[in-house]
């Protein structure tokens, strides 16, 4: 059976800092999910579970909050003094409203439920039982992670091409045109005949290539790889 | 081709000495050769720093400041206007060929041409280029 995270990381006697630490999981961000502010996401709950060395369903996504600590009693009455007794403050902290749903939470769940066709406002409210704009902070944080969890599973990135790089697009930034030509080329199996700069003549079919090199296998099966710097100019031939 | 590869290459073809040991040859500072060989913009302004580097490279002065002016972003742009316009480009080669045809595609390091003469694709290489022109 699950436990909330505060109840798991208590059993096993340690500190929100000492769980940061183990799990690489900001302090803050702890506090927020023992507190039920925020749903575990799937890659926190896989750290988490790790550094406290349970199962990833041993640790419920959202915590309960934790209950309030009782006051500690306090020390003994003082023996009566010949000084009156001052009157006594009595301390009356007010129950913690929880937080309001903040404008950009819905603003953001609206813009996520845009993406799909079954989901608007009106599903949204009809699934919270009440008015956006009367949700919990917590509640809108349930609902924009279960529709970013759906758009995860639903809508996965596309998949990376090997030449994909995080660079910035500006003209002379990239050399992908190369490297794509270099790939359609090698899974077609062409030839490539290569000038180099000394007029030298290299021929073979692309066995490898990097952003500075060309590795050809030529007809014998022997492999040579040329420095891009040292070729000025190539081109395919049919295979 | 602009200064930076033409710098590179005679680096190469003087047995890779690195740019600490071009600085303790001619005196100039290795960053100055590294921005040379690296920049896209206009680079080498100092004429000492230039006639310092082609004594130690065994080249006339005149063969580096001419190719102050290629700078690779001018190359950059005559490619980006001839794919853009569609029209055809003359690239001169370095001791080598001129090819002239239609910018297909053009990124950091290469471009491939569709030649107006025989049809055929060829891929050339920028560093390679010493000169160009639109048609």
């Amino acid at each position: 059976m699950s436990g909330n995270l505060w109840e798991v990381r208590r059993s096993k006697k340690m500190k929100v800092r000492d769980l940061a630490a183990k799990s690489g999981v900001p302090v803050s961000l702890i506090h927020q999910y023992e507190a039920g502010e925020k749903t575990i996401s799937q890659a926190h709950m896989r750290q988490l579970a790790r550094a406290l060395i349970v199962d990833t369903w041993d640790i419920k996504p959202l915590s309960d909050p934790k209950p309030r600590a009782q006051p500690a009693p306090g020390p003994p009455p003082r023996p009566p003094s010949g000084k009156p007794a001052r009157p006594q403050k009595t301390s009356k902290t007010p129950s913690r409203r929880p937080a309001p749903v903040r404008p950009s939470q819905i603003e953001h769940l609206l813009g996520l439920a845009e993406r799909f066709p079954d989901v608007n406002r009106a599903s949204l409210e009809a699934q919270a039982g009440k008015p956006l704009e009367e949700l919990e902070k917590r509640e809108a944080s349930g609902l924009l992670n279960q529709l970013q969890e759906r758009l995860r599973q639903e809508q996965p990135p596309p998949s990376k091409q090997p030449f994909d790089r995080h660079r910035a697009y500006l003209p002379e930034g990239v050399d992908e045109f190369e490297l794509k030509y270099l790939t359609a080329a090698q899974a077609a199996g062409h030839t490539l005949s290569i000038t180099l700069l000394d007029g030298s003549q290299l021929e073979g079919v692309i066995a490898g290539f990097s952003p500075y090199t060309i590795t050809v296998r030529q007809p014998r099966g022997e492999e040579i790889t040329v420095n891009k710097l040292a070729i000025a100019y190539y081109r395919k031939q049919e295979a | 081709m602009s200064l930076g590869d033409y710098v590179r290459y005679l680096r190469a073809m003087k047995g890779g000495p690195d740019f600490l040991a071009i600085q303790e040859g001619t005196g100039v500072p290795t960053y100055t050769t590294r921005e040379i060989e690296q920049r896209y913009r206009r680079v080498g302004e100092n004429d000492e720093d230039l006639q310092k580097l082609a004594e130690y490279f065994g080249v006339p002065f005149e063969e580096l400041t001419w190719r102050r002016e290629k700078w690779r972003k001018l190359l950059s742009e005559a490619l980006y206007s001839a794919q853009a316009q569609n029209r055809p480009i003359r690239l001169v080669l370095r001791d080598g060929p001129a090819f002239e045809g239609r910018v297909l595609w053009w990124d950091l390091g290469a471009t491939e041409l569709e030649l107006s003469s025989e049809g055929g694709r060829w891929v050339v290489q920028r560093h390679a280029v010493d000169d160009w022109m639109l048609i």
